[in-house]
């Protein structure tokens, strides 16, 4: 099956972006051995394999696959290696990268790929690399630090300047509107919420790859996609990706039995590997299924034991057991072979469901199979509530859904200014007319230029609940989304 | 008489870089290149690009045999140039040097058509 130049161009942008990232995570690893750097490298690495295969860009996958190689020897020596070895970690990263950028129907001929595999060779074994055992201890433990990527948590906490940020540009003239109008924009697409489809075309991607990857091993597959098109984040969306490309691997190579193992055991010979994607309750929901032999928890036990993450003898749930298979590094394999072994996969998954405050859980039985489900939460993405135009400022006001008109004039209605409550200066309007609000509890009165109406806002910049005001877009013209009762003043 | 590019060579106190046009082109890279001469080696290499596509020579010869060490950071800049080199580049080796013994071979991987490495 031909591999669609969209989905090429989309790899090769993708695969730069993981190898920035691991080339950053591997100096910040060398200079003060932080374990989240490390682990980003891994899963960055381990991902980038998996794709690669996926569209087909062999060479990469190989050298993705010695250069694990050289993370896990550098690993286990707590990132004590020398420059020959740092030498090494960075020429196949930059060789990677050259391999990603070449282009079909270029003269290929003076890349030397088994010249190149045959130097991380020679590094892997002057550095005692001894076939990839994996009977020792975990690697040691590093230091931990707070990552500095730009969490979900994160942008909410800078939300706040963002749309001080809006204001200040929405309601500017001449010259300084045009500065202002670069930091709201720099601000906007640092912070602001991009949206993203997740849909069966988008996971379909991994079929061709898996069925392959499964013939390689002897069995035979079909994938089936039950996925739900949904509107979600980019982060959502990557990590939904990211957990595809990983369980479905996982399923084809752990899961699904060979032909020949299934029929024994009155199954078809072929596997079913069912992805299900459904929205649910502000969360994604991705569920990876096969029919396979389910997890051998003895082996996970025993496994667990002799890497030192249960103690012997202890009494440990299977629940705990499948936290144990999340960890980093584990693997029931004693070797790793190019498509796992190497205790990275679920890690990967876990944490990218993890760091967008999700989860990832299995449900198995021995015989008939197992179904991992990621769970991610979708932020509220569109509101449907009343907009309204107030006095001096130039952009619409959305008010929280969890406030509405009221019908009537109020006794004691809290009577605000919002050019005020938002620290510009004060409208002092007198032509226009008031509408009054409530949330259920409070009762505020507010200058409005026009009738309120309902309209549908889609959120772009999210702040805590604590503050005055998000940052929404009405038929793509911004405005502010906000909570009255949080105009100062307001609150009893 | 070695013929400077427009722009300083690299020379400090542990690395020294120059360029001679005399017979060919010919860089010469002494010392030790160590993470902080990034920069100033990335700048080098761009120029030195530019010099051999304006002269239109078939060739460089990059002597590294005086070179005793090279950072990551350095060796990522030479093979950012070899990306886009559409010359030869002759790299002028010493196999006592350790780094060097191991690591051009491998900087050879990315185009054998253009790069070589002389012992």
């Amino acid at each position: 099956m031909a591999i669609s130049e969209e989905l090429i161009a989309q790899f090769r942008a993708t695969a730069m972006t993981r190898i920035e990232t691991i080339e950053a995570s591997w100096m910040r690893v060398l200079s003060v051995l932080a374990e989240d750097a490390s682990l980003v490298i891994q899963r960055e690495i381990h991902t980038l394999k998996g794709e690669s295969r996926i569209v087909g860009f062999t060479d990469v996958n190989m050298v993705c696959h010695k250069l694990e190689d050289l993370v896990d020897v550098a690993r286990a020596r707590g990132y004590a290696v020398d420059d020959d070895f740092d030498l090494a970690v960075t020429m196949a990263l930059r060789f990677m990268a050259m391999l990603i950028h070449k282009r079909i129907g270029s003269d290929l001929s003076g890349i030397d790929l088994p010249g190149f595999v045959r130097h991380i060779d020679g590094v892997l074994d002057r550095h005692e690399h001894t076939g990839r055992s994996r009977s020792g201890s975990m690697p040691p433990l590093l230091s931990r630090s707070v990552s500095t990527r730009m969490t979900s948590h994160l942008r909410t906490q800078l939300g706040p300047a963002a749309v001080d940020a809006f204001v200040e540009f929405a309601v500017a003239q001449g010259a300084r509107r045009d500065r202002l109008r670069a930091s709201w924009h720099l601000l906007r697409d640092l912070i602001g919420i991009q949206r993203a489809i997740v849909s069966a075309a988008q996971l379909g991607k991994y079929k061709p790859s898996a069925i392959s990857l499964a013939k390689d091993l002897g069995k035979e597959i079909d994938v089936v996609f039950e996925i739900a098109t949904a509107e979600v984040t980019t982060e959502v969306l990557a990590a939904i990706d990211v957990a595809a490309l990983h369980l479905v691997r996982n399923a084809a190579d752990h899961g699904i039995e060979p032909p020949a193992a299934r029929i024994a055991k009155h199954k078809r010979g072929t596997g079913t590997i069912r992805l299900r994607g459904i929205s649910r309750d502000g969360e994604y929901v991705l569920e990876v299924e096969d029919d396979g032999d389910g997890i051998d928890f003895e082996r996970v036990r025993a496994r667990a034991i002799e890497l030192g993450l249960v103690p012997a003898g202890a009494i440990v749930d299977e629940a705990r057991l499948v936290e144990v298979m999340c960890h980093p590094g584990f693997s029931t394999r004693s070797e790793a072979n190019e498509i796992s072994g190497r205790g990275v996969g679920l890690d990967a998954v876990r944490a990218s469901a993890v760091d967008l405050g999700g989860s990832l859980t299995a449900r198995t039985e021995r015989g008939k199979g197992t179904t991992w489900s990621v769970a991610i939460p979708v932020p509220t993405l569109a509101v449907h509530n009343l907009a309204i135009r107030a006095p001096g400022l130039r952009f619409p006001i959305i008010l929280d859904p969890s406030w509405r008109l009221l019908d009537s004039h109020p006794k004691m209605p809290i009577v605000v200014d919002l050019a005020a409550a938002l620290g510009l200066a004060p409208s002092n309007s007198i032509s226009t007319t008031f509408s009054f609000f409530t949330n259920g509890e409070l009762e505020i009165g507010m200058a409005c230029g026009n009738r309120p109406g309902h309209v549908d806002a889609r959120r772009l910049i999210t702040t805590p609940s604590t503050s005055i005001a998000e940052v929404a877009t009405v038929d793509s013209i911004e405005g502010l989304l906000l909570r009255p009762d949080r105009i100062p003043g307001v609150l009893p | 008489m070695a013929v400077r590019l427009r722009v300083p060579p690299v020379d400090d106190p542990d690395f020294f870089a120059e360029v001679d046009f005399t017979t060919g082109a010919v860089l010469r890279l002494v010392g030790s290149a160590d993470t902080i001469a990034t920069p100033e080696l990335a700048a080098l290499l761009q120029t030195l690009h530019g010099e051999l596509i304006a002269k239109a020579l078939p060739e460089i010869v990059v002597d590294l045999r005086d070179l005793d060490f090279m950072a990551a950071t350095c060796v990522r800049e030479l093979v950012h140039w070899i990306e886009g080199a559409r010359y030869k580049i002759r790299l002028r080796s010493n196999p006592t040097i350790v780094w060097q013994r191991h690591a051009l071979p491998a900087l050879s991987c990315f185009d054998t058509t253009l790069v070589t490495v002389e012992v």
